[in-house]
């Protein structure tokens, strides 16, 4: 059998297939439709949710901190935590228009491309939502105590700076560990519970199309 | 589907439309045999390409081809069933618009000649899958291009290469 073959076996399928009527495109009724973006809902509302909880917190945080702008303590545990608010919603915004910007008319290859951009932006702001944490719960306990903590126990503060410090550190020590070529399998599942499923899915369709364009 | 879009596009736009889809089904058909392994696979694959040919039309510039346009959103939804499929089962691509009660030796030649087309598509990866397609459809290497996002150059090496891949394979 030759390529010649192939293409009048292509034909002869081409001109069976028009034979069968069956198939009748249900534009309006078919509830089962839009798989495609179905599969980035998940992420999409996560995001919307990371969004609320942002401007929620910004609506508290910013009426604490100009309340205390004589309170230099208070006015920058205030402004730490609305600071962290407006990137949960920066973040959140930006995910969103990644995956508003996933235009199926575009060509092949910029759609995957366009899925790496949706895979760096989740993964980084991930980071940017995540890693804060180590430290952002200090100020948190302060505000919610209305500053008793810091006239209290200001060396408790302290500590939980040295912790949040060191778990930082820690972090960024196992991270490199596990990435190790030697534990590639467990740096991969960290990985993926850092990055989400559909995401890392995506990527492995990238590495594919970046051996399609390499080879 | 966006009920919303639906809502306020025009009896007109909704008939024009249906009737490039009804022109151009081949194209849908032919990618959904290519991409899916099931019938009904086939069917939610159908489906899910026309309502994204049918959500993205507004974008569709009138000035160009709607063949091409429609390959390049057909085969993104193609690509990316097929991967999430892909990611469910593995189960060989069954043998649709095979007609085996054909008696005459021409049919049962074209049997066979699809049968063979379906094995060398079944062993390709979406993206050279895509590619392969275009080819046998005789699309021109620009429009390949157009529709893939490559350089005409970039197509024609990378239809060369799977030639040999192909004849290769075939000769095994």
């Amino acid at each position: 059998m030759e390529l010649d073959d192939l293409k009048h076996a292509w034909q002869t399928l081409d001109r069976r297939l028009q034979q069968q009527n069956a198939l009748g495109f249900q534009l309006l009724k078919n509830s089962r439709t839009d798989n495609a973006r179905r599969g980035l809902r998940p992420l999409a509302w996560g995001q919307a949710l990371q969004i609320l909880v942002g401007a929620a917190g910004m609506l508290v945080f910013a009426p604490y901190w100009v309340r205390h702008l004589h309170e230099p303590a208070l006015l920058v545990c205030g402004l730490v935590l609305h600071a962290y608010c407006l990137g949960l919603v920066i973040v959140g915004a930006v995910v969103e228009a990644r995956i508003a910007a996933i235009d199926y008319a575009a060509p092949v290859l910029a759609i995957q491309r366009q899925l790496l951009a949706l895979r760096r932006a989740y993964v980084i702001g991930g980071m940017i939502v995540g890693l804060p944490w180590w430290f952002i719960y200090v100020p948190l306990l302060i505000v919610l105590g209305n500053g008793r903590m810091l006239e209290d126990a200001p060396w408790v503060v302290a500590i939980q700076l040295v912790v949040g410090a060191l778990g930082l550190l820690g972090t960024w020590w196992f991270h490199r560990w596990a990435n190790r070529p030697e534990r590639a399998a467990f740096g991969r599942t960290l990985d993926d519970s850092a990055a989400g499923g559909g995401i890392r899915r995506a990527q492995a369709a990238l590495d594919e199309l970046a051996a399609f364009e390499r080879d | 589907m966006d009920m919303a879009g639906v809502g306020m596009a025009t009896v007109a736009q909704r008939e024009q439309f249906e009737q490039l889809l009804e022109r151009h089904r081949g194209i849908v058909l032919k990618i959904a045999h290519a991409y899916c392994r099931d019938a009904e696979d086939r069917r939610d694959l159908a489906q899910e390409i026309a309502a994204q040919l049918w959500k993205a039309l507004p974008a569709w510039d009138r000035g160009r081809p709607f063949s091409t346009w429609m390959y390049r959103v057909a085969l993104n939804v193609a690509i990316s069933h097929a991967r999430s499929a892909g990611e469910r089962r593995h189960v060989p691509l069954d043998e649709a618009g095979v007609e085996p009660s054909h008696d005459a030796d021409a049919a049962r030649e074209a049997d066979d000649g699809i049968r063979a087309l379906y094995r060398c598509i079944e062993r390709l990866d979406p993206l050279n899958r895509a590619l392969m397609l275009l080819y046998l459809d005789e699309r021109s290497q620009r429009e390949i291009g157009e529709i893939l996002g490559l350089s005409g150059t970039n197509v024609a090496t990378k239809i060369g290469r799977l030639k040999t891949r192909i004849r290769n394979e075939l000769g095994e």
